[in-house]
């Protein structure tokens, strides 16, 4: 997809480019903000990756710029280590996610990943299938090749959450963010425990496992190759 | 001894300005004392003048010359002693009668007022018995046939009275500066010497000695109190400083470890070339080797800001039992896995002001604590309730619990028991916690709960927020 990146640092603006180019993505580059904001107002782009802090322009109001244009590309804002962790700031003016500097690139890859997927026109369908997983939230129902499969309230979230985001990664503070609705980074493997759980009951008694670990980055529910 | 100018201290410039002002007053208060003295003698003594020459006038004109002669005579010697000088003088010019030796020339012969001086020389009468002259004050009348009296007052008694009063202002005044430059100098010496105390010992902390304290007279002044607030101050700063260098040394320390174990591992897989499937997995490998690392700095960044608190921008209305209720329910799994029976009991309603996210990371760092030491079977409670208004959770277990000498240390960056070293973490989730604790004005105490560990927050009672 076509990504743009709007990030003064030039180090950390190298090793994007060439994280997401890697990945299968066409990425644009600027260092100032704006010349950013002439891009992003494009909208020629899928997912902006925005710093907060930029020279001529910084990140808040180039998002506040875009959206009052009416310009909806997702934006995923950057903040510096050792700036005020401010998301709720982020979050208001427009933008769609927010990660602290430093990040695991793979945080990053699968959070482009889910915005672009949000920003795809939403299925009116109320049923979302994954090979013979198929869970229905009308009626709050889960089956695996016919079977009924019995979910508690935050392993059913937790796996709708997974299969809206089929095929991509996802991290743990993602789950975390959307399926507990706080944002923290556990210590532990708190949240492994409720992913081997859900295994356990979408899997072990099925043929193909869909539910994979991905090292170093988190989790992926996909069908089987 | 100190560099600065006694004259030129605050204290001495107040106190000499005070000593003036105040000498100023007095010379004022004096002055008028001996002007209104002077006055009032005056005029008592031309009202006294007044009458005597009416009353010999009046024996002139209804009697003859030489009964006033004879009561002018009279007169003049019980007057002598007190100072007061008669004289008679005929159409001719000639003395008839007083105790003044001739007309004074240089009289004005005018009736009415006149102060003249007289030459003791000239008119000595008995009783200037001193070489002096006599400034006096007379009254002259013109009787009938032109003859002539005049009635006068010696003014030595008042100039003497004049000259004291002059000489005690001055001689006030010129005290009450001396008094005030020796006062000032003495007070201002005082002040400098305690001042010099505390910028001496602000000097050797400059120089680098960090535990030097000002000392205290123990005279509970304001000085002492000024004393005792810096050395508080100087406390927190070295405390603060102590902790600053303690934390460097465990991130250096507590890093090292990871970082070389993470460069050797790397430097092994470079010794050969190997298969591509062998370089994956080292890669792999490395990248949760360093993932651990990131979300150390993670955890101390995120106490930094805690601790930092400036901007509460995201704080709100946290319902408490509700979070306590999702981190259990987050942990349920965990307990379950561990063989340990986990129990939540929020009482509903307990509200605090504060950020869901932080306070949400404290408990889920003090319930992975309990679950990591806990041994299978034991038990783990979340309880939320008020006690006296205030919120309060706690988390207990009948774990390995934390020594009494070590629980104010366990909250220090890094620091972990050695009973813990072989359990998986940084030594960084209760200073999380405590930072939290803090920030939202909350008191958190680690407790024994016989056997095992009580952690328990008191927050203060909730109030709405100004909007």
């Amino acid at each position: 997809m076509r990504i743009l990146v709007i990030e003064d640092d030039k180090e950390a603006a190298t090793y994007l480019l060439k994280g997401l180019t890697e990945s299968g993505h066409v990425v644009d580059h600027t260092t100032n903000g704006e010349d950013g904001l002439h891009m992003a107002l494009t909208g020629a782009y899928e997912v902006d990756v925005i710093d907060r802090m930029l020279p001529r322009r910084d990140g808040l109001s180039i998002i506040t710029a875009m959206r009052s244009a009416e310009i909806h590309t997702p934006v995923l804002i950057l903040s510096a280590l050792g700036e005020v962790d401010d998301r709720v700031e982020g979050l208001r003016v427009g933008g769609d996610d927010y990660l602290t500097k430093p990040f695991a690139f793979a945080e990053l890859l699968a959070r482009i990943d889910a915005l672009a997927r949000r920003s795809l026109p939403e299925h009116s369908s109320t049923r979302l299938l994954v090979a013979d997983l198929e869970l229905d939230f009308l009626k709050h129902k889960v089956t695996r090749a016919d079977k009924t499969v019995h979910l508690q309230p935050r392993e059913f979230r937790l796996l709708k959450y997974m299969m809206q985001h089929a095929g991509q990664v996802v991290t743990r503070t993602m789950l975390l963010e959307n399926v507990w609705d706080y944002h923290f980074d556990p210590q532990t493997n708190v949240i492994d425990v409720h992913i081997s759980r859900l295994r356990a009951k979408i899997d072990k008694d099925f043929g193909e496992p869909l539910l994979h670990t991905v090292r170093g980055a988190g989790y992926c529910l996909r069908e089987p190759d | 001894m100190s560099r600065i100018n006694l004259f030129r201290t605050t204290v001495f410039r107040v106190f000499f300005l005070y000593a003036v002002l105040f000498s100023l007053l007095a010379a004022a208060l004096l002055g008028f004392t001996y002007w209104s003295i002077s006055v009032h003698i005056a005029a008592q003594i031309n009202a006294s003048l007044k009458t005597e020459a009416t009353d010999l006038a009046y024996l002139f004109s209804h009697h003859n010359v030489e009964d006033l002669i004879a009561t002018i005579g009279r007169y003049s010697v019980v007057g002598q002693s007190a100072d007061r000088y008669y004289l008679l003088i005929s159409p001719s010019g000639l003395p008839l009668a007083g105790n003044l030796q001739a007309w004074p020339f240089q009289f004005d012969v005018r009736p009415g007022w006149h102060t003249v001086r007289l030459h003791y020389k000239e008119y000595q009468t008995r009783g200037w018995d001193r070489e002096q002259d006599y400034t006096v004050r007379s009254y002259v009348v013109a009787l009938p046939n032109h003859y002539r009296l005049v009635v006068a007052q010696g003014l030595q008694t008042v100039q003497k009275l004049r000259d004291y009063t002059q000489g005690a202002v001055l001689g006030a005044i010129a005290m009450s500066v001396l008094a005030s430059l020796l006062g000032g100098y003495l007070l201002s010496r005082a002040v400098l010497r305690r001042i010099d105390t505390i910028s001496g010992t602000a000097g050797e902390i400059i120089a680098g000695d960090l535990t030097r304290r000002v000392p205290i007279a123990g005279r509970d002044d304001e000085f002492d109190e000024l004393a005792a607030k810096l050395n508080a101050m100087l406390e927190r700063i070295e405390q603060l400083m102590v902790g600053m260098r303690q934390v460097t040394d465990n991130v250096a320390h507590d890093l090292r470890s990871p970082l070389t174990r993470l460069r050797n591992g790397l430097e092994v897989i470079l010794l050969e070339s190997r298969r591509e499937q062998e370089y994956r997995s080292a890669i792999e490998l490395a990248i949760e080797d360093v993932s651990v690392l990131l979300k150390t700095f993670n955890a101390l960044l995120s106490i930094t800001q805690a601790e930092a608190g400036v901007r509460r921008n995201d704080w709100a209305e946290v319902d408490l039992s509700a979070l306590a209720l999702d981190m259990a329910e987050l942990y349920e799994a965990v307990a379950e896995d561990r063989g340990v029976q986990f129990q939540c009991q929020p009482n509903a309603d307990v509200r605090i002001y504060g950020n869901r996210h932080l306070l949400a990371q404290a408990v889920s760092n003090l319930l992975d604590n309990s679950m990591k030491y806990v041994s299978q079977g034991a038990r783990v409670e979340l309880r939320v309730e008020l006690q006296q208004n205030s919120p309060v959770l706690t988390i207990s277990d009948n774990g390995p619990g934390i020594p009494a000498d070590q629980r104010s240390r366990v909250l220090e960056r890094f620091v972990r028991l050695d009973s813990a070293r072989t359990t998986p973490g940084n030594g960084l989730g209760l200073s999380l916690v405590r930072a939290v604790a803090r920030l939202h004005g909350a008191d958190l105490r680690l407790g024994d709960n016989a056997p095992g560990l009580l952690v328990t927050i008191t927050f203060p009672p909730f109030k709405t927020p100004p909007s």
